[in-house]
């Protein structure tokens, strides 16, 4: 990762992946920090793994913050990783199509730069 | 992986979805993949009960559903983590979204939202109810914990 995170967001990590990886823990945390302390960030941080080995990754958002998720992964996490984008109906495709995708399926294809975490 | 020659195709191009670290859709695009699996299952159903004229023709316009794909499941390729941006989209237990989130096969969740409380306080549990294991075992469980039940 290319960018440091801040104490808050550091512990919030931290804690997000003790919650979920906990064995008797419900598979789940919740993060509710309110706007402006990077919830993206840390959300992507989480579910990057400490070894390097890659995890498969859904992230659901509503149309308006995807541009913001693009952004975010092709700016701070450096190099390799790829990432898809699927929209909903009557957006128009960007980029390559992938799974030859329906008459009403668009999606977009977006290269992400390698993800290598730095700590 | 033993798969017919005809097939092929069709694994490489799931095995592709399985590489991406990351894949990002909105709420409405989960929802329709959804609802066109479940138009499917539905038709397959009443297929095999019934005559084939009662089932109808199959639906045609079949959308390729990579999030959905059975063949995720039967391969072990579960999602390691699902992360719902802007979570409260999901507070209501009959939607759509709530529905498509519980059908996904994943390891772990990851709710963000700013607002979680958003109607009422039950809207917590809505949302508590999409982790894989889930803290109360029913809604009555929910209620009798946190709150008073009015006859």
């Amino acid at each position: 990762m290319t960018i440091r995170l801040h104490q808050h967001q550091r512990t919030a990590v931290r804690k997000l992946r003790r919650i979920m990886d906990h064995p008797n823990g419900f598979g789940g945390a919740i993060l509710g920090d309110t706007m402006g302390l990077g919830k993206t960030v840390q959300e992507i941080t989480t579910c990057l793994s400490p070894e390097g080995t890659s995890y498969r990754n859904l992230v659901v958002a509503p149309a308006s913050t995807i541009p913001i998720w693009q952004a975010q992964l092709r700016e701070h996490f450096k190099p390799v990783g790829s990432c898809y984008t699927f929209y909903g109906k009557g957006r128009l495709s960007s980029g390559a199509h992938i799974f030859s995708p329906g008459p009403s399926t668009n999606c977009g294809h977006v290269d992400v730069p390698e993800q290598k975490m730095v700590r | 992986m033993v798969t017919l020659t005809s097939r092929n195709k069709k694994w490489s191009a799931e095995k592709l979805q399985a590489d991406p670290d990351f894949v990002i859709c909105t709420p409405e695009y989960l929802v329709r993949q959804f609802r066109a699996i479940e138009n499917v299952k539905q038709w397959d159903r009443i297929a095999r009960l019934s005559l084939p004229k009662v089932a109808g023709p199959m639906p045609s316009r079949v959308e390729k559903s990579p999030i959905f794909s059975d063949h995720f499941r039967l391969s072990g390729f579960p999602w390691d983590h699902v992360l719902v941006d802007e979570a409260h989209v999901a507070k209501n237990v009959v939607s759509g979204i709530h529905e498509a989130l519980k059908a996904l096969d994943y390891r772990r969740i990851l709710l963000i939202s700013g607002t979680f409380v958003k109607n009422t306080w039950v809207d917590v549990w809505c949302i508590l109810r999409l982790m894989p294991r889930q803290p109360f075992q029913s809604t009555e469980t929910f209620f009798r914990v946190f709150g008073t039940l009015d006859e």
